[in-house]
């Protein structure tokens, strides 16, 4: 018996799709492998291993590393707090998550700088205990954190929302304490939506670049990430050289999508509900 | 493991969900909570088993007091309506769980789990399902894993949430035999919630009859179904024509002395002679057809009268016509098949 379909056709539908994500995405990728090609291999390879470009890699990912665990850790609360209490207040909440999808990651990185700056309303304190923040690691750490943090509450909410508060009651009369529970009925339900968000969260933090070139510093060898310096490359008009960099950033976030693509189908392989 | 109810009461907001409910459960019982849906059946299981807490009275276990005993400490079964399986976990882990989260001390070694969860599989029939998954599984099986993994930490009273709610009318029937069957085998104190009293009837030692947050009434199936208390007691249990005393007149029998008067459907004879008298010990009511069901061994028929419309169960036999609507007639019910109630 044929289906009924609301959208019209698969040919049509199909159709439109294709042509979208290869306008929008597939052919922008396309150019920046394309330049790249420009390069020999021996002119690639130097590019991307450079002393410099290496520094950048560095810092991204472990500032990248250090604020996506501190984001899971918090997103997981945060969407916990919303989905299982209620408190006035609560909406206000809920909106002010999706803030940083909002704001021009400039602006927030320009307040981010006058917060944490040695003078600003956070920085002042923190300077008085010996912590700087502004222009240092821990800065580009605090504008990941807070561009990437709705990445992990959004996709942890909704799936939260649809645990079944028994599956909890079942643990506890069963003799499970709150951290056998957690461990061991909570998190594993949560893991695909979890792993979504932190690889989500992860990319975009690797990617993240208005947010933080302003609290960052910016000092070659030490606070330079990545991205910025692929637009250095492309200020200079060193377009292969940017399309290089870029390159290695976009192989790096494709894998990390596809690994977490398969990672999620295999734990969410007995999941289906009947 | 005796159990003992002592006044709790619960309150959601305004709404009172249980209001000062007492019951004994003696050990080995299978006693079901019985009532319509909102009448409270649910919070009290959930009052037993720690995951609700009550406003006031206590819960006591073998005499102790439990009510501020959390759940994992309770070492109470609890199947839950829609089973919570752990979806994640095969249906071997999913038993094995409550051995898994024990205390490092008391927790069974790795080959005692697998023994262990294996002689349960086996006493719910699934030994060859311990691989699958929860989602991979019938209704029936999924109930009966749910049972396995609350039997296996060996629980002190085993608490069932509608059971048999969420499956086939087959299943069911083989099931709550299988069930009462086990719990007899096992001798393990078991209440289950229902809002179905031919369920309740069918397999329980006891009923407790909840509505609107009060027991009505408690006692054994045919107790309850001979000597109601009340009105709504005899109309949920079974069917039950239902009259104010006043409206029988001077036909009342003397020894009737309630409020109201109950008679089943199946107790009262139908003629359509009305003009001979009533046989002696008998109450007389009569009336006109109204409507007529055709019930299989049953035909059931709706007699309008002054005074309140009865139905009445006349036996169906091949070939015999059916009293047509419009006819009077009159319905005479032995005196000893009237029931006084209360209210």
């Amino acid at each position: 018996m044929p289906q009924r379909r609301i959208l019209p056709g698969l040919p049509l539908s199909l159709g439109v799709t294709l042509v979208y994500v290869t306008l929008i995405i597939a052919l922008p990728v396309a150019a920046v492998l394309l330049k790249a090609m420009s390069l020999s291999l021996g002119e690639f390879w130097n590019i991307v291993t450079s002393p410099r470009a290496l520094s950048t890699y560095r810092i991204t990912i472990l500032c990248a590393l250090a604020a996506t665990l501190f984001n899971a850790i918090f997103g997981f609360a945060f969407a916990w707090v919303l989905v299982r209490y209620d408190f006035p207040g609560k909406r206000l909440l809920d909106t002010l998550v999706d803030v940083p999808f909002a704001l021009p990651t400039a602006v927030a990185g320009v307040t981010l700088t006058a917060l944490f700056a040695k003078n600003g309303w956070f920085g002042a304190p923190l300077a008085s205990i010996g912590i700087e923040v502004a222009y240092t690691p821990l800065g580009i750490i605090i504008a990941m954190i807070f561009t990437s943090l709705p990445f992990i509450v959004r996709t942890v909410q909704p799936v939260l929302e649809e645990l079944d508060p028994e599956f909890e009651d079942a643990a506890s009369c069963l003799g499970a304490g709150d951290l056998d529970t957690m461990r061991r009925v909570i998190l594993p339900l949560l893991m695909p939506a979890l792993l979504a968000g932190i690889s989500f969260a992860f990319v975009r933090c690797l990617g993240e670049f208005g947010a933080i070139i302003f609290i960052a510093g910016n000092q070659p060898l030490s606070t330079e990430i990545t991205s910025l310096l692929a637009f250095i490359r492309v200020e200079e008009f060193d377009y292969p050289g940017a399309a290089a960099i870029a390159t290695v950033m976009l192989l790096a976030s494709l894998t990390i999508l596809i690994l977490t693509s398969l990672a999620q189908s295999w734990y969410g392989r007995h999941l289906t509900r009947s | 493991m005796t159990l003992h109810i002592d006044s709790v009461s619960k309150r959601f907001g305004q709404y009172q969900a249980l209001d000062s409910v007492s019951i004994n459960i003696p050990k080995g019982e299978l006693v079901a909570l019985l009532g319509p849906s909102g009448s409270g059946k649910t919070t009290l299981l959930r009052i037993i088993a720690g995951l609700e807490t009550p406003d006031q009275g206590r819960v006591l276990f073998d005499g102790e007091d439990a009510t501020d005993v959390a759940p994992r400490y309770r070492q109470i079964g609890f199947v839950f309506q829609h089973y919570a399986l752990f979806p994640h976990l095969s249906v071997f882990e999913n038993v094995a769980f409550g051995l898994r989260v024990m205390a490092r001390e008391a927790r069974p070694s790795e080959e005692q789990i697998r023994e262990r969860v294996s002689e349960i599989l086996k006493l719910v029939r699934l030994t060859n399902l311990g691989e699958r998954f929860p989602a991979q599984l019938s209704g029936g099986q999924r109930q009966r894993v749910a049972l396995a993994r609350a039997l296996v930490i060996r629980p002190r009273v085993l608490l069932l949430d509608e059971p048999f709610g969420a499956l086939d009318v087959t299943v069911r029937t083989e099931l709550r035999r299988w069930l009462r069957e086990l719990q007899q085998e096992l001798g393990l104190t078991t209440i289950f919630v229902t809002h179905d009293q031919e369920e309740a009837s069918a397999i329980c030692d006891r009923i407790a009859i909840l509505n609107e947050g009060k027991l009505l009434q408690t006692g054994s199936p045919v107790d309850l179904f001979t000597m109601p208390a009340t009105s709504f007691v005899a109309g949920f249990l079974g069917s039950a024509n239902i009259l104010a005393r006043e409206s029988l007149g001077a036909g009342a029998p003397v020894g009737i002395s309630g409020a109201k008067v109950a008679f089943r459907p199946a107790d009262g004879k139908l003629s359509t002679s009305a003009a001979a008298p009533a046989p002696g010990g008998h109450l007389r009511l009569s009336g006109t057809i109204q409507h007529r069901e055709f019930l299989g061994s049953i035909v059931r028929y709706a007699i309008a009268r002054t005074g309140g419309e009865v139905q009445i169960d006349a036996p169906f036999k091949a070939g015999e016509a059916f009293i047509a609507p419009g006819t009077e007639v009159a319905v005479d019910i032995p005196h000893d098949a009237l029931i006084s109630l209360n209210s």
